[in-house]
Protein backbone atom coordinates (compact mmCIF):
# COMPACT_ATOMS: atom_id res chain seq x y z
CA UNK A 1 0.00 0.00 0.00
CA UNK A 2 1.36 3.39 -0.97
CA UNK A 3 1.15 6.68 0.83
CA UNK A 4 -1.88 8.89 0.36
CA UNK A 5 -1.01 11.51 -2.24
CA UNK A 6 -3.94 13.63 -1.06
CA UNK A 7 -2.51 13.98 2.42
CA UNK A 8 1.06 14.43 1.36
CA UNK A 9 0.17 17.12 -1.17
CA UNK A 10 -0.50 19.58 1.62
CA UNK A 11 2.92 18.89 3.10
CA UNK A 12 5.24 18.90 0.10
CA UNK A 13 6.19 22.47 1.00
CA UNK A 14 6.95 21.43 4.58
CA UNK A 15 9.13 18.56 3.40
CA UNK A 16 11.10 20.75 1.01
CA UNK A 17 11.51 23.59 3.53
CA UNK A 18 12.72 21.11 6.13
CA UNK A 19 15.47 19.94 3.78
CA UNK A 20 16.46 23.56 3.07
CA UNK A 21 16.66 24.55 6.76
CA UNK A 22 20.35 23.72 7.11
CA UNK A 23 21.77 24.42 3.69
CA UNK A 24 20.72 25.53 0.21
CA UNK A 25 20.09 22.77 -2.25
CA UNK A 26 19.01 22.05 -5.81
CA UNK A 27 16.21 20.11 -7.44
CA UNK A 28 17.58 16.64 -7.77
CA UNK A 29 19.37 16.68 -4.41
CA UNK A 30 16.11 17.50 -2.66
CA UNK A 31 14.29 14.77 -4.54
CA UNK A 32 17.02 12.28 -3.61
CA UNK A 33 17.02 13.30 0.06
CA UNK A 34 13.25 12.84 0.23
CA UNK A 35 13.61 9.41 -1.25
CA UNK A 36 16.42 8.20 1.00
CA UNK A 37 14.99 9.73 4.17
CA UNK A 38 11.66 7.96 3.57
CA UNK A 39 13.38 4.72 2.46
CA UNK A 40 11.74 4.89 -0.99
CA UNK A 41 8.26 5.24 0.53
CA UNK A 42 7.79 8.67 -1.02
CA UNK A 43 9.24 9.45 -4.42
CA UNK A 44 8.38 13.00 -5.37
CA UNK A 45 7.63 13.64 -9.04
CA UNK A 46 9.75 16.19 -10.84
CA UNK A 47 6.71 18.22 -11.83
CA UNK A 48 5.42 18.25 -8.24
CA UNK A 49 8.79 19.41 -7.00
CA UNK A 50 9.10 22.12 -9.59
CA UNK A 51 5.61 23.49 -9.05
CA UNK A 52 6.32 23.60 -5.29
CA UNK A 53 9.53 25.56 -5.95
CA UNK A 54 7.80 28.17 -8.10
CA UNK A 55 4.85 28.48 -5.76
CA UNK A 56 7.04 28.95 -2.68
CA UNK A 57 9.32 31.35 -4.50
CA UNK A 58 6.30 33.44 -5.47
CA UNK A 59 5.17 33.44 -1.83
CA UNK A 60 8.65 34.46 -0.71
CA UNK A 61 9.42 31.30 1.28
CA UNK A 62 12.46 30.40 -0.78
CA UNK A 63 14.85 32.18 -3.11
CA UNK A 64 16.58 30.76 -6.13
CA UNK A 65 20.04 31.65 -7.31
CA UNK A 66 22.25 30.30 -10.04
CA UNK A 67 25.09 28.07 -8.93
CA UNK A 68 27.44 25.55 -10.43
CA UNK A 69 27.58 21.82 -10.05
CA UNK A 70 30.84 19.95 -9.40
CA UNK A 71 31.22 19.29 -13.09
CA UNK A 72 30.84 23.00 -13.82
CA UNK A 73 27.28 22.80 -15.11
CA UNK A 74 24.87 25.59 -14.29
CA UNK A 75 22.27 24.67 -11.78
CA UNK A 76 19.53 26.51 -9.90
CA UNK A 77 19.93 26.45 -6.13
CA UNK A 78 17.23 27.26 -3.62
CA UNK A 79 17.62 28.70 -0.13
CA UNK A 80 15.04 29.27 2.56
CA UNK A 81 14.06 32.83 3.57
CA UNK A 82 13.04 34.11 7.00
CA UNK A 83 9.40 34.08 6.05
CA UNK A 84 9.97 30.54 4.80
CA UNK A 85 11.25 29.52 8.25
CA UNK A 86 8.24 31.22 9.81
CA UNK A 87 5.94 29.34 7.41
CA UNK A 88 7.73 26.07 8.18
CA UNK A 89 7.13 26.51 11.90
CA UNK A 90 3.44 27.22 11.28
CA UNK A 91 3.13 24.13 9.11
CA UNK A 92 4.81 22.02 11.79
CA UNK A 93 2.31 23.24 14.36
CA UNK A 94 -0.51 22.63 11.94
CA UNK A 95 0.71 19.08 11.38
CA UNK A 96 0.96 18.36 15.10
CA UNK A 97 -2.61 19.51 15.48
CA UNK A 98 -3.79 17.55 12.44
CA UNK A 99 -1.95 14.47 13.57
CA UNK A 100 -3.45 14.70 17.08
CA UNK A 101 -6.92 14.99 15.63
CA UNK A 102 -6.57 12.14 13.20
CA UNK A 103 -4.89 9.86 15.71
CA UNK A 104 -7.91 10.05 17.93
CA UNK A 105 -9.71 8.12 15.22
CA UNK A 106 -7.06 5.54 14.53
CA UNK A 107 -7.59 2.35 16.47
CA UNK A 108 -7.63 -1.38 16.19
CA UNK A 109 -11.03 -2.80 15.50
CA UNK A 110 -12.30 -4.92 18.37
CA UNK A 111 -13.05 -8.36 17.14
CA UNK B 1 19.83 10.56 -22.30
CA UNK B 2 18.58 11.49 -25.74
CA UNK B 3 15.33 9.68 -25.04
CA UNK B 4 14.82 11.80 -21.96
CA UNK B 5 15.60 14.99 -23.83
CA UNK B 6 13.17 14.04 -26.59
CA UNK B 7 10.54 13.18 -24.03
CA UNK B 8 10.91 16.58 -22.42
CA UNK B 9 10.87 18.30 -25.81
CA UNK B 10 7.67 16.55 -26.80
CA UNK B 11 6.01 17.39 -23.49
CA UNK B 12 6.77 21.06 -23.97
CA UNK B 13 6.34 21.23 -27.73
CA UNK B 14 2.84 22.64 -27.54
CA UNK B 15 3.20 25.10 -24.72
CA UNK B 16 3.55 28.82 -25.32
CA UNK B 17 7.09 30.12 -25.50
CA UNK B 18 7.08 32.24 -22.35
CA UNK B 19 10.07 32.77 -20.01
CA UNK B 20 8.24 30.77 -17.33
CA UNK B 21 7.83 27.81 -19.62
CA UNK B 22 11.43 27.93 -20.82
CA UNK B 23 12.67 28.12 -17.23
CA UNK B 24 10.52 25.18 -16.19
CA UNK B 25 11.84 23.15 -19.07
CA UNK B 26 15.47 23.88 -18.13
CA UNK B 27 14.90 23.08 -14.48
CA UNK B 28 13.05 19.86 -15.16
CA UNK B 29 15.72 18.90 -17.69
CA UNK B 30 18.41 19.46 -15.05
CA UNK B 31 16.61 17.34 -12.50
CA UNK B 32 16.04 14.54 -14.96
CA UNK B 33 19.63 14.63 -16.09
CA UNK B 34 20.92 14.52 -12.51
CA UNK B 35 18.66 11.62 -11.72
CA UNK B 36 19.64 9.78 -14.87
CA UNK B 37 23.36 10.22 -14.17
CA UNK B 38 23.00 8.95 -10.64
CA UNK B 39 21.02 5.92 -11.75
CA UNK B 40 23.71 5.13 -14.31
CA UNK B 41 26.39 5.50 -11.61
CA UNK B 42 24.43 3.10 -9.46
CA UNK B 43 24.92 0.56 -12.22
CA UNK B 44 21.51 0.67 -13.87
CA UNK B 45 21.31 0.07 -17.59
CA UNK B 46 20.48 2.93 -19.92
CA UNK B 47 16.99 1.57 -20.55
CA UNK B 48 16.22 1.09 -16.87
CA UNK B 49 17.45 4.57 -16.01
CA UNK B 50 15.42 6.20 -18.80
CA UNK B 51 12.30 4.26 -17.83
CA UNK B 52 12.61 5.24 -14.19
CA UNK B 53 13.27 8.91 -14.90
CA UNK B 54 10.30 9.15 -17.25
CA UNK B 55 7.95 7.23 -14.97
CA UNK B 56 8.83 9.52 -12.07
CA UNK B 57 8.55 12.71 -14.08
CA UNK B 58 4.95 13.39 -13.16
CA UNK B 59 2.17 15.20 -14.94
CA UNK B 60 2.43 18.42 -16.89
CA UNK B 61 -0.97 19.49 -15.56
CA UNK B 62 0.66 20.11 -12.22
CA UNK B 63 2.75 22.82 -13.78
CA UNK B 64 -0.26 24.92 -14.74
CA UNK B 65 0.32 27.41 -11.95
CA UNK B 66 4.06 27.33 -12.18
CA UNK B 67 3.99 28.11 -15.88
CA UNK B 68 1.44 30.87 -15.59
CA UNK B 69 -0.77 29.13 -18.11
CA UNK B 70 -3.39 27.93 -15.63
CA UNK B 71 -5.30 31.19 -16.10
CA UNK B 72 -5.38 30.75 -19.83
CA UNK B 73 -6.54 27.18 -19.51
CA UNK B 74 -9.20 28.03 -16.94
CA UNK B 75 -10.52 30.95 -18.94
CA UNK B 76 -10.82 28.78 -21.96
CA UNK B 77 -12.59 26.11 -20.01
CA UNK B 78 -15.14 28.38 -18.35
CA UNK B 79 -15.77 30.65 -21.31
CA UNK B 80 -16.11 27.72 -23.61
CA UNK B 81 -17.32 24.83 -21.52
CA UNK B 82 -19.46 23.78 -24.48
CA UNK B 83 -16.33 23.12 -26.48
CA UNK B 84 -16.04 19.48 -27.17
CA UNK B 85 -12.80 17.85 -26.10
CA UNK B 86 -11.59 15.37 -28.70
CA UNK B 87 -9.73 12.60 -26.95
CA UNK B 88 -6.62 11.00 -28.37
CA UNK B 89 -8.57 7.79 -28.97
CA UNK B 90 -11.18 9.70 -30.94
CA UNK B 91 -8.50 11.50 -32.90
CA UNK B 92 -6.82 8.23 -33.77
CA UNK B 93 -10.12 6.64 -34.75
CA UNK B 94 -10.96 9.64 -36.91
CA UNK B 95 -7.63 9.44 -38.72
CA UNK B 96 -7.98 5.70 -39.19
CA UNK B 97 -11.50 5.97 -40.61
CA UNK B 98 -10.58 8.94 -42.74
CA UNK B 99 -7.71 6.97 -44.26
CA UNK B 100 -10.01 4.01 -44.76
CA UNK B 101 -12.91 5.83 -46.38
CA UNK B 102 -10.76 8.18 -48.40
CA UNK B 103 -9.52 5.03 -50.11
CA UNK B 104 -13.17 4.25 -50.95
CA UNK B 105 -13.74 7.75 -52.29
CA UNK B 106 -10.45 7.61 -54.16
CA UNK B 107 -11.45 4.33 -55.78
CA UNK B 108 -14.76 5.91 -56.71
CA UNK B 109 -12.99 8.70 -58.54
CA UNK B 110 -10.68 6.11 -60.09
CA UNK B 111 -13.68 4.34 -61.60
CA UNK B 112 -15.18 7.62 -62.78
CA UNK B 113 -12.00 8.50 -64.66
CA UNK B 114 -11.61 5.11 -66.32
CA UNK B 115 -15.34 4.77 -67.05
CA UNK B 116 -15.09 5.83 -70.74
CA UNK B 117 -12.36 3.25 -71.42
CA UNK B 118 -14.78 0.59 -72.67
CA UNK B 119 -16.51 3.00 -75.03
CA UNK B 120 -13.19 4.32 -76.33
CA UNK B 121 -11.86 0.84 -77.00
CA UNK B 122 -15.09 -0.21 -78.66
CA UNK B 123 -15.25 2.97 -80.72
CA UNK B 124 -11.67 2.76 -81.97
CA UNK B 125 -11.54 -0.99 -82.49
CA UNK B 126 -12.11 -0.60 -86.23
CA UNK B 127 -14.95 -3.06 -86.74
CA UNK B 128 -18.01 -1.25 -85.45
CA UNK B 129 -19.58 -4.01 -83.44
CA UNK B 130 -22.79 -3.32 -81.59
CA UNK B 131 -22.01 -5.91 -78.95
CA UNK B 132 -18.62 -4.36 -78.21
CA UNK B 133 -20.21 -0.93 -77.96
CA UNK B 134 -22.89 -2.28 -75.65
CA UNK B 135 -20.23 -3.80 -73.42
CA UNK B 136 -18.41 -0.47 -73.43
CA UNK B 137 -21.53 1.46 -72.47
CA UNK B 138 -22.32 -1.12 -69.81
CA UNK B 139 -18.83 -0.67 -68.37
CA UNK B 140 -19.30 3.12 -68.43
CA UNK B 141 -22.56 2.92 -66.52
CA UNK B 142 -21.25 0.31 -64.09
CA UNK B 143 -18.15 2.38 -63.37
CA UNK B 144 -20.22 5.51 -62.75
CA UNK B 145 -22.55 3.55 -60.50
CA UNK B 146 -19.54 2.22 -58.58
CA UNK B 147 -18.20 5.74 -58.29
CA UNK B 148 -21.46 7.11 -56.89
CA UNK B 149 -21.87 4.15 -54.52
CA UNK B 150 -18.33 4.41 -53.16
CA UNK B 151 -18.55 8.18 -52.71
CA UNK B 152 -21.95 8.01 -51.03
CA UNK B 153 -20.84 5.18 -48.77
CA UNK B 154 -17.66 6.89 -47.63
CA UNK B 155 -19.49 10.19 -47.23
CA UNK B 156 -22.15 8.57 -45.06
CA UNK B 157 -19.61 6.75 -42.94
CA UNK B 158 -17.59 9.91 -42.42
CA UNK B 159 -20.73 11.93 -41.61
CA UNK B 160 -20.43 10.86 -37.98
CA UNK B 161 -17.30 13.02 -37.82
CA UNK B 162 -19.03 16.13 -39.10
CA UNK B 163 -19.03 17.55 -35.61
CA UNK B 164 -15.32 18.23 -36.07
CA UNK B 165 -16.27 20.82 -38.69
CA UNK B 166 -19.54 22.07 -37.27
CA UNK B 167 -19.03 22.18 -33.50
CA UNK B 168 -16.26 23.95 -31.69
CA UNK B 169 -13.81 21.24 -30.68
CA UNK B 170 -10.43 21.18 -29.10
CA UNK B 171 -7.63 18.74 -28.44
CA UNK B 172 -5.21 18.67 -25.54
CA UNK B 173 -1.50 19.13 -25.84
CA UNK B 174 -0.68 15.46 -25.57
CA UNK B 175 -3.03 14.52 -28.41
CA UNK B 176 -1.77 17.32 -30.60
CA UNK B 177 1.75 16.17 -29.88
CA UNK B 178 0.93 12.61 -30.78
CA UNK B 179 -0.77 13.64 -34.03
CA UNK B 180 2.07 15.91 -34.95
CA UNK B 181 4.54 13.06 -34.41
CA UNK B 182 2.38 10.82 -36.61
CA UNK B 183 2.23 13.51 -39.23
CA UNK B 184 5.98 13.93 -39.18
CA UNK B 185 6.50 10.19 -39.44
CA UNK B 186 4.36 10.03 -42.59
CA UNK B 187 5.91 13.17 -44.06
CA UNK B 188 8.37 11.30 -46.27
CA UNK B 189 5.79 8.94 -47.66
CA UNK B 190 3.44 11.86 -48.34
CA UNK B 191 6.14 13.56 -50.39
CA UNK B 192 6.93 10.30 -52.18
CA UNK B 193 3.25 9.78 -53.02
CA UNK B 194 2.92 13.31 -54.34
CA UNK B 195 6.04 12.89 -56.44
CA UNK B 196 4.80 9.62 -57.88
CA UNK B 197 1.42 11.08 -58.75
CA UNK B 198 2.95 14.16 -60.35
CA UNK B 199 5.25 11.90 -62.37
CA UNK B 200 2.21 9.91 -63.46
CA UNK B 201 0.42 13.09 -64.48
CA UNK B 202 3.40 14.37 -66.41
CA UNK B 203 4.13 11.12 -68.23
CA UNK B 204 0.57 9.98 -68.87
CA UNK B 205 0.56 11.06 -72.53
CA UNK B 206 3.91 9.38 -73.29
CA UNK B 207 2.51 5.87 -74.02
CA UNK B 208 -0.09 7.46 -76.29
CA UNK B 209 2.53 9.42 -78.23
CA UNK B 210 4.86 6.44 -78.51
CA UNK B 211 2.08 4.10 -79.64
CA UNK B 212 0.87 6.68 -82.13
CA UNK B 213 4.31 7.26 -83.59
CA UNK B 214 5.26 3.59 -83.76
CA UNK B 215 2.04 2.06 -85.00
CA UNK B 216 -0.27 4.93 -85.81
CA UNK B 217 -3.48 2.95 -86.06
CA UNK B 218 -6.62 4.37 -84.53
CA UNK B 219 -7.27 1.16 -82.60
CA UNK B 220 -3.87 1.48 -80.97
CA UNK B 221 -4.53 5.17 -80.24
CA UNK B 222 -7.59 4.03 -78.31
CA UNK B 223 -5.39 1.77 -76.21
CA UNK B 224 -3.04 4.73 -75.65
CA UNK B 225 -5.93 6.87 -74.41
CA UNK B 226 -7.01 4.05 -72.10
CA UNK B 227 -3.49 3.83 -70.67
CA UNK B 228 -3.51 7.62 -70.24
CA UNK B 229 -6.79 7.47 -68.35
CA UNK B 230 -5.52 4.68 -66.13
CA UNK B 231 -2.40 6.64 -65.27
CA UNK B 232 -4.39 9.78 -64.49
CA UNK B 233 -6.84 7.74 -62.43
CA UNK B 234 -4.00 6.13 -60.47
CA UNK B 235 -2.38 9.51 -59.86
CA UNK B 236 -5.67 10.96 -58.63
CA UNK B 237 -6.18 7.96 -56.35
CA UNK B 238 -2.73 8.36 -54.77
CA UNK B 239 -3.25 12.11 -54.38
CA UNK B 240 -6.68 11.63 -52.81
CA UNK B 241 -5.43 9.13 -50.26
CA UNK B 242 -2.30 11.03 -49.25
CA UNK B 243 -4.05 14.40 -49.34
CA UNK B 244 -6.85 13.13 -47.20
CA UNK B 245 -4.45 11.72 -44.61
CA UNK B 246 -2.62 15.03 -44.45
CA UNK B 247 -5.97 16.82 -44.29
CA UNK B 248 -6.97 14.67 -41.32
CA UNK B 249 -3.81 15.63 -39.43
CA UNK B 250 -4.40 19.27 -40.23
CA UNK B 251 -8.01 19.08 -39.12
CA UNK B 252 -7.08 17.61 -35.73
CA UNK B 253 -4.17 19.99 -35.21
CA UNK B 254 -6.27 22.99 -36.18
CA UNK B 255 -8.69 22.09 -33.38
CA UNK B 256 -6.01 23.14 -30.97
CA UNK B 257 -6.33 26.65 -32.32
CA UNK B 258 -3.58 29.22 -32.26
CA UNK B 259 -2.29 28.11 -28.88
CA UNK B 260 -0.85 24.99 -30.40
CA UNK B 261 2.43 25.66 -32.10
CA UNK B 262 2.12 22.71 -34.45
CA UNK B 263 -0.72 24.58 -36.02
CA UNK B 264 1.18 27.74 -36.77
CA UNK B 265 3.92 25.80 -38.50
CA UNK B 266 1.80 25.73 -41.62
CA UNK B 267 1.55 28.63 -44.00
CA UNK B 268 0.96 31.86 -42.21
CA UNK B 269 -2.53 33.21 -42.55
CA UNK B 270 -3.05 36.68 -43.85
CA UNK B 271 -6.02 38.79 -42.85
CA UNK B 272 -7.21 42.03 -44.37
CA UNK B 273 -8.53 44.88 -42.34
CA UNK B 274 -10.39 46.51 -45.23
CA UNK B 275 -13.66 44.74 -46.01
CA UNK B 276 -13.44 45.55 -49.74
CA UNK B 277 -10.02 43.93 -50.01
CA UNK B 278 -11.25 40.94 -48.04
CA UNK B 279 -14.14 40.43 -50.46
CA UNK B 280 -11.92 40.79 -53.49
CA UNK B 281 -9.34 38.35 -52.14
CA UNK B 282 -11.92 35.74 -51.23
CA UNK B 283 -13.00 35.48 -54.88
CA UNK B 284 -9.61 36.25 -56.40
CA UNK B 285 -8.44 32.82 -57.53
CA UNK B 286 -11.84 31.51 -58.68
CA UNK B 287 -12.23 34.71 -60.75
CA UNK B 288 -8.79 34.30 -62.25
CA UNK B 289 -9.59 30.68 -63.14
CA UNK B 290 -12.84 31.73 -64.83
CA UNK B 291 -11.09 34.53 -66.69
CA UNK B 292 -8.39 32.16 -67.88
CA UNK B 293 -10.91 29.61 -69.14
CA UNK B 294 -13.20 32.20 -70.77
CA UNK B 295 -10.39 34.03 -72.52
CA UNK B 296 -8.73 30.80 -73.61
CA UNK B 297 -11.89 29.25 -74.99
CA UNK B 298 -13.05 32.42 -76.69
CA UNK B 299 -9.75 33.29 -78.36
CA UNK B 300 -8.21 29.78 -78.54
CA UNK B 301 -4.86 31.35 -77.83
CA UNK B 302 -3.84 28.80 -75.19
CA UNK B 303 -0.24 29.28 -76.16
CA UNK B 304 -0.28 32.75 -74.57
CA UNK B 305 -3.21 32.79 -72.16
CA UNK B 306 -1.17 31.01 -69.44
CA UNK B 307 0.44 34.41 -68.84
CA UNK B 308 -2.66 35.21 -66.75
CA UNK B 309 -1.37 32.92 -63.96
CA UNK B 310 1.99 34.57 -63.23
CA UNK B 311 0.35 38.01 -63.51
CA UNK B 312 -2.38 36.96 -61.08
CA UNK B 313 0.21 35.57 -58.67
CA UNK B 314 2.12 38.85 -58.70
CA UNK B 315 -1.07 40.86 -58.18
CA UNK B 316 -2.12 38.60 -55.31
CA UNK B 317 1.26 38.92 -53.56
CA UNK B 318 1.14 42.70 -54.04
CA UNK B 319 -2.32 42.93 -52.46
CA UNK B 320 -1.18 40.66 -49.62
CA UNK B 321 1.88 42.74 -48.83
CA UNK B 322 0.12 46.11 -49.14
CA UNK B 323 -3.22 45.42 -47.43
CA UNK B 324 -2.61 42.18 -45.57
CA UNK B 325 -1.64 41.71 -41.97
CA UNK B 326 -0.23 38.45 -40.73
CA UNK B 327 -2.66 36.76 -38.40
CA UNK B 328 -0.18 36.70 -35.50
CA UNK B 329 0.41 40.46 -35.67
CA UNK B 330 -3.29 41.02 -36.02
CA UNK B 331 -4.06 39.12 -32.83
CA UNK B 332 -1.52 41.11 -30.90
Amino acid sequence: MGISSDVIRGYNDTIILCLLLDEPSYGYEISRKIRTRTADAYIIKETTLYSAFTRMEKNGYIESYPGFADNGKRRTYYRITDSGRQYYREKCEEWQLTKDVIERFIREENS
Amino acid sequence: MNTIRNYLESMFAYLPNTPDVIRAKCELGQMMEDKYNELINEGKSDNEAVAQVISEFGNLDELGDALGIRDILKEEQSAASHIRQVSSDEAEKYLEEKAHYSLFAGLGTFFAIISPCGVILAGTSGHASRTLMAVGVFFLLAAIAACITLHTYSGLRMASWNFLKLEPCTVDYATAGMINDLRRSTHDSTILQRTVSILLFCSCYIPLVILHMMIGKSSVDGAGVVILLFMVALAVLILTVSGSREGGYRRILSLGGSRITGNSSGKSDVVYNRPAVRVIMSVFWPTVTCLYLIISFLTFSWQISWIIWPIAAVVSSLIKSVFGIRREDFEK
